[in-house]
């Protein structure tokens, strides 16, 4: 051993989307070779995830450790309450620091290619790729340079998911090359100088929203690309403590579900204008309205535009609707697993920008937030949808210490291996 | 009303002041402020037509520029400029009135410029027709600190558009603007396809 130790690396590879089970199922069917084997030298688990189960949501609360009440962000589309109106929340719209800002600051050279919700890029010690949020490569890296890099190799920000619909050869195609340009990048970094890289993989989340349903040939030869090229750049960087994780699990995807025309049917959603062409044009008759996916705000007087509810009728309104959402049912079945109370679920300064209910679908039930649909319920060409307690999370070389894993226990943990420590809604959740 | 402010371009002839300056004038616009841009070659058409090419000429030229950046400016405008201003001290004067000033080095070697040679007029001073041409027989004093420097030959247009906006942001100049409305369409389509939203 030489007279210097050798610097602490954390190598972290996210699948999105990938579930617990599904790995799990696929290892004892002997799918994942490759995996299984880097598997028995570290702790595997199933880790639960956030409310609302969105990638937005999912990877705000790792990089920062928050729940959505501490970080500000609650879905890919938000509301202004007044004047009331949709926007579409961004980097800049959170309010907690991520881990690769606590890292650069304490001096760690920090690689982060393609996480959610890194757009737009910011400083950090190193290099960033933003993720899908992003519109052009030139807008998409720390330092601004960095792009050029990004365009010479011809590197793709995400497959273009309109060909999903009817093209889905095409799509496929896309995305397998937007795999292999992640991963070329990814090969090309890991060469530099680095304490903390982190490679996220989108196309793991798209492929099974287009192709859950049969997983063909087409779609394990996909996953087998994904495991093999993951294994070769962990392969490049044997040092470093390995981190592989996923953000959701994924389930078969039966119906939408429009809970704004279940809430209009109910009495508890009026439009001024038919049909509404905007979340302005509901009325101030109404009571409560739905954002995608599950989130629920009462038109609450003093916070919402056309707020009709008054402050003091607050809870027995919520509980109202909460127990009418409850007893939704499409064919038959019950869609709601559970009605969560936003204070149940989400804690910090920022929850009274999040929902005032959130509902936990039944698996399968997808819920839409289109103020207006004629029908209750849809088919749809996507075939997968997310779900909350089935994300999974791998980590070389150390033992879990405790069993209800979350996704908010990476950011102390991942920073415990600097010796960093900082406060979180989750706790180091591994020793070794 | 607005706080105006301006963006000092400087660099060598054929540098790409020009076309940057129109770039970030069409952004700012979109942006919703209102801006004037005065580029070296028209003022020369108009309020400094008869000065020359000598340093007291072109020191002449820039004071002109700056003092009208200065009415512009503090009538909440936006200006532009976009002139070789080869000498640093009177950049700095233009600095020194102007406050709210963000200098923007147009970086790129002369080979470069004299390969882009838009209007032939390297071409003419390396024949001697034209004098005191900055890059050929006149200097160009680099700026030492710009608040930005963007170097043409490496960067693409659109690359060194977004540092200045980055930079503009940082200063607080404008407001921090994830996407333009056109991006902003084109992100929520993809939420769309997604199933997203």
């Amino acid at each position: 051993m030489g007279i210097f130790k050798r610097r602490k690396r954390v190598l972290v590879i996210s699948w999105d989307g990938v579930p617990f089970s599904f790995l799990k199922k696929g290892m004892e069917e002997g799918r994942f070779p490759l995996f299984s084997k880097l598997i028995t030298g570290g702790a595997f688990g199933r880790m639960t995830s956030v409310l609302p189960t969105i990638s937005s949501v999912a990877w705000t609360s790792y990089m920062s450790g928050k729940n959505p009440g501490g970080h500000g962000i609650f879905g890919f589309i938000d509301r202004k309450p007044s004047p009331l109106s949709f926007f579409i929340p961004t980097g800049k719209d959170r309010k907690a620091e991520f881990i690769q800002e606590v890292l650069s600051r304490e001096k760690k050279r920090v690689i982060s290619i393609n996480i959610p919700m890194t757009t737009p890029p910011f400083e950090v010690n190193g290099i960033l790729v933003s993720g899908f949020l992003s519109t052009k490569i030139e807008k998409a890296t720390y330092p601004p340079e960095f792009s050029r890099v990004l365009k010479e190799m011809g590197y793709i920000i995400d497959a273009n998911p309109v060909k999903a619909k009817d093209r889905k050869d095409e799509y496929l195609e896309d995305l397998f090359l937007a795999l292999r340009k992640r991963f070329e990048l990814a090969e090309r970094l890991i060469r530099e100088r680095w304490d903390y890289f982190h490679l996220h993989v989108m196309e793991t989340d798209r492929i099974n929203h287009f192709f859950w349903k049969k997983k063909d040939e087409r779609f394990w030869k996909f996953y087998s690309e994904v495991e093999e090229l993951s294994i070769s750049l962990v392969e490049k960087a044997k040092d470093a403590l390995l981190i592989l994780l996923s953000d959701h699990g994924f389930c078969t995807l039966k119906k939408e579900v429009f809970v704004n025309k279940y809430l209009e049917d109910g009495g508890y959603l009026f439009f001024d204008k038919e049909p509404p062409e905007d979340i302005r044009d509901i009325s101030e008759k109404t009571v409560a309205y739905s954002l995608i996916p599950g989130r629920i705000y009462i038109n609450l007087k003093g916070r919402e535009e056309k707020g009709s509810v008054e402050p003091g009728d607050y809870e027995r309104v919520r509980e109202e609707v909460a127990s009418y959402l409850e007893k939704l049912t499409v064919d038959g079945e019950r869609v709601i697993k559970k009605v969560w109370r936003r204070e149940e679920v989400y804690s910090g300064p920022y929850t009274d920008l999040g929902p005032d209910l959130i509902l936990e679908p039944v698996d399968g039930f997808d819920l839409k937030g289109n103020l207006k649909k004629e029908t209750l319920s849809g088919e749809t060409h996507i075939e997968g949808m997310h779900t909350r307690d089935d994300a999974f999370l791998f980590v070389k070389e150390r033992e879990f210490t405790k069993d209800n894993l979350s996704i908010y226990d990476l950011f102390p943990s991942i920073l415990s291996e600097f010796s960093i420590k900082v406060s979180s809604d989750g706790e180091v959740c591994w020793r070794g | 009303m607005e706080k105006g402010f301006t963006v000092w371009f400087t660099g060598l002839p054929c540098s790409g002041k020009s076309t940057l300056a129109q770039m970030l004038k069409d952004e700012l616009v979109k942006r919703g402020f209102k801006v004037e841009v005065l580029d070296g070659d028209v003022v020369r058409q108009h309020i400094s037509r008869g000065l020359g090419y000598s340093k007291e000429d072109r020191d002449e030229n820039i004071r002109r520029i700056y003092h009208v950046a200065y009415l512009l400016q503090r009538n909440g405008i936006v200006v532009i400029t976009a002139a070789i201003s080869p000498y640093r001290e009177i950049r700095q004067e233009a600095r020194e009135l102007l406050k709210d000033f963000v200098e923007v080095y147009v970086k790129c070697p002369v080979e470069v410029c004299m390969k882009r040679d838009v209007k032939g007029m390297y071409k003419k001073a390396l024949k001697g027709e034209i004098k005191n041409f900055t890059g050929i027989d006149d200097p160009y004093e680099e700026p030492l600190n710009p608040e930005v420097v963007c170097e043409t030959d490496k960067e693409t247009p659109e690359e060194s558009l977004q540092k200045i906006l980055r930079k503009l942001e940082e200063l607080g100049y404008i407001e921090p603007q994830v996407y333009s409305e056109e991006e902003e369409e084109i992100i929520k389509k993809r939420l769309e396809d997604l199933g997203y939203i």
